[in-house]
């Protein structure tokens, strides 16, 4: 890791060693709050990571004309725009996800992994290193997302691919009673408290630091 | 100061690109949506009157109603689009009525009840048992239809906003008239009505004096109590002091307020001498037997549980219960542990039928005092018959 180039490594941080999910601990309202099926966490995985890649790469373009006064009011309105953006061609193209996702997708302004982001890495470095940065944490979002969603789906609902009713691939059969407490908020804490513990434990043992 | 006018300028620009940006976005997205939405109402509206040719929109309260007709300009049928609080939000669904007041079709629009409890209101299971249902019907939980055990909140106001948008169609598009209470012919007295809330049927007494409500009292209700204080003692109060039953129920607890209203309304049509649909009261208050007339031995009786029937033995010795075993039964085996051997247990020590049946297991715990029931009325009618 030590040799490798400073852009492989802005890539490849958030993914693992600071996984904005798993390590860092960040976003954990939309992490506990659309985690009840994969396409919905996928969903605003990707979301969140598209409103990420993109503020990342203007507030870099831009980080040498914003005075360091208003920089966070103007994060603050990069990030919204983008936000509501998202929003506006969610519901255009993809409904069915924009309902499930609900108030989380307007949510995801005050998402701290995208402030975060902006604030201690994209307004101090050059553009290609803050789009490498914003890629590596959203890919991470979303990964985070999809882990926690597969285990409280599949546990929760005994499918993947639902909610909708075509899609969806009952893998236990008919007499298969899910455990409903996983579709649920207490659920998605229990999942992500045993996910940490497994990361952690992980983490130990291959000796990622 | 030159500061000042920079960092504003900057804040400005950075707006006005925002606002610029969102204003094309908007642009183009916005016509998608709208059409999106039309068109995903069209679809379900094709599906339930395939006869469609035109329809004609209208508001009736805070409800929305289309027209259906067909080509010839018939009226065939009215789509409702329909908000009703639910146990955790608005939920928003359409019902479709055909012209003979039968309904066709509910769809559930938007809804954020409990996922794997309350969201049960989207399923088949829930939604056919409302087809073919008219404005004639009672549309009521345990009667008709089926509250669902463990989201009873989410279903039963379903049903109950069900039931009421069905008398709006029926009033107001099918020609049905409904039958205007004219206060001043009520008899003085005190009168009693019932109606479905959210939680049971609630029962009320009103009294009528000089041809004025002069008080309404809720006698007997299992509405959740810090919702039920929203709506009592107010609904009553703006009855009273506007004398009309046509009030705003918009309260924080909008389904105990009409029943409340339902109730009165029931109360006062029977006062008139009208057949009102009665809900069947051995449903909510069993019928007393007299056990000391009861002769001692074994009964059987059985009743509907919530999946099955329910068959239970009763002995009786000297006039009194001194056993009852539940000999066979299909329900969940986790809700009928909350009403078997708790209710009973309550009979024997009550000697009586009219026990409390909220348990975790309501419509068992129905189910067993129904059957015992059976099973006293059996053996007397059986003794008086001399057949025994």
């Amino acid at each position: 890791m030590k040799a490798s180039s400073p852009y492989l490594q802005d890539f490849t941080r958030g993914i693992v060693k600071e996984n904005p999910v798993f390590v860092a601990l960040l976003g954990m309202c939309p992490t506990l709050g659309v985690t009840a099926f994969i396409v919905n966490g996928v969903g605003m995985g990707l979301a969140a990571a598209a409103v990420l890649i993109a503020s990342n790469l203007v507030i870099s373009l831009l980080r040498n004309y914003i005075p360091s006064q208003v920089r966070i009011p103007c994060f603050i309105v990069i990030i919204a725009t983008f936000v509501t953006i998202i929003e506006m061609v969610l519901q255009a193209f993809q409904p069915v996800l924009y309902e499930a996702l609900g108030v989380f997708v307007p949510l995801i302004v005050v998402n701290c992994i995208i402030l975060g982001r902006a604030e201690a890495f994209a307004s101090k470095r050059p553009v290609l290193r803050s789009l490498l940065d914003g890629i590596g944490m959203g890919i991470g979002f979303t990964l985070a997302l999809l882990i926690l969603s597969a285990v409280r789906e599949i546990l929760g609902h005994g499918t993947i691919l639902g909610p909708d009713p075509e899609s969806a691939i009952h893998l236990f059969g008919a007499n298969f009673e899910p455990m409903a407490l996983f579709a649920q908020p207490p659920g998605a804490f229990i999942a992500l408290g045993l996910l940490l513990a497994i990361v952690n434990l992980l983490f130990k043992r291959f000796n990622i630091k | 100061m030159r500061n000042i006018i920079k960092l504003s300028i900057t804040l400005a620009v950075v707006g006005i690109i925002s606002a610029a940006l969102l204003t094309g976005v908007h642009n183009v997205t916005a016509p998608i949506i709208t059409e999106r939405q039309e068109e995903e109402y069209r679809q379900a509206l094709e599906f339930y009157f395939p006869e469609v040719a035109s329809y004609e929109s209208e508001e009736i309260g805070d409800d929305y109603f289309d027209i259906i007709y067909d080509q010839s300009g018939d009226m065939i049928g009215v789509m409702g689009t329909i908000e009703q609080q639910g146990y955790d939000g608005t939920i928003t669904y359409n019902l479709a009525m055909d012209e003979s007041g039968s309904i066709v079709g509910i769809r559930i629009v938007s809804h954020s009840e409990t996922p794997g409890i309350g969201d049960v209101i989207t399923t088949e299971g829930f939604q056919e048992q409302f087809i073919g249902k008219s404005y004639e019907d009672p549309i009521v939980a345990g009667d008709d239809v089926d509250a669902v055990t463990g989201a009873t909140v989410s279903s039963s106001a379903m049903i109950n906003s069900v039931r009421r948008v069905a008398g709006v169609v029926a009033e107001n598009y099918l020609g049905v008239e409904s039958v205007e209470i004219d206060l001043a012919e009520v008899p003085d007295g005190t009168y009693q009505g019932s109606a479905p809330g959210l939680g049971g049927e609630l029962f009320i007494e009103v009294e009528v004096s000089g041809g004025e409500i002069v008080s309404i009292e809720v006698t007997e209700h299992s509405e959740t109590p810090t919702y039920f204080v929203e709506s009592y003692p107010l609904i009553p109060d703006t009855i009273i002091a506007e004398q009309s039953l046509d009030i705003d129920t918009n309260t924080g607890a909008t389904v105990s307020a009409n029943a409340i209203v339902e109730a009165v309304e029931n109360a006062l049509l029977v006062a008139l001498g009208h057949e009102v649909e009665v809900e069947e009261p051995d449903e909510e208050s069993p019928v007393e037997v007299n056990i000391s007339e009861v002769p001692d031995g074994i009964y059987e009786g059985s009743a509907e549980g919530f999946y099955g029937p329910i068959v239970v033995e009763v002995e009786v010795s000297d006039g009194q219960i001194v056993n009852i075993s539940v000999l066979q039964q299909e329900e969940t085996p986790e809700y009928f542990a909350n009403a078997n051997p708790a209710i009973p247990d309550c009979i024997i020590e009550e000697q009586s039928l009219d026990v409390d049946t909220q348990t975790g297991g309501t419509f068992s715990a129905k189910g067993i005092v129904q059957a015992v029931l059976d099973a006293l009325t059996g053996a007397l009618d059986s003794d008086s018959g001399g057949e025994n």
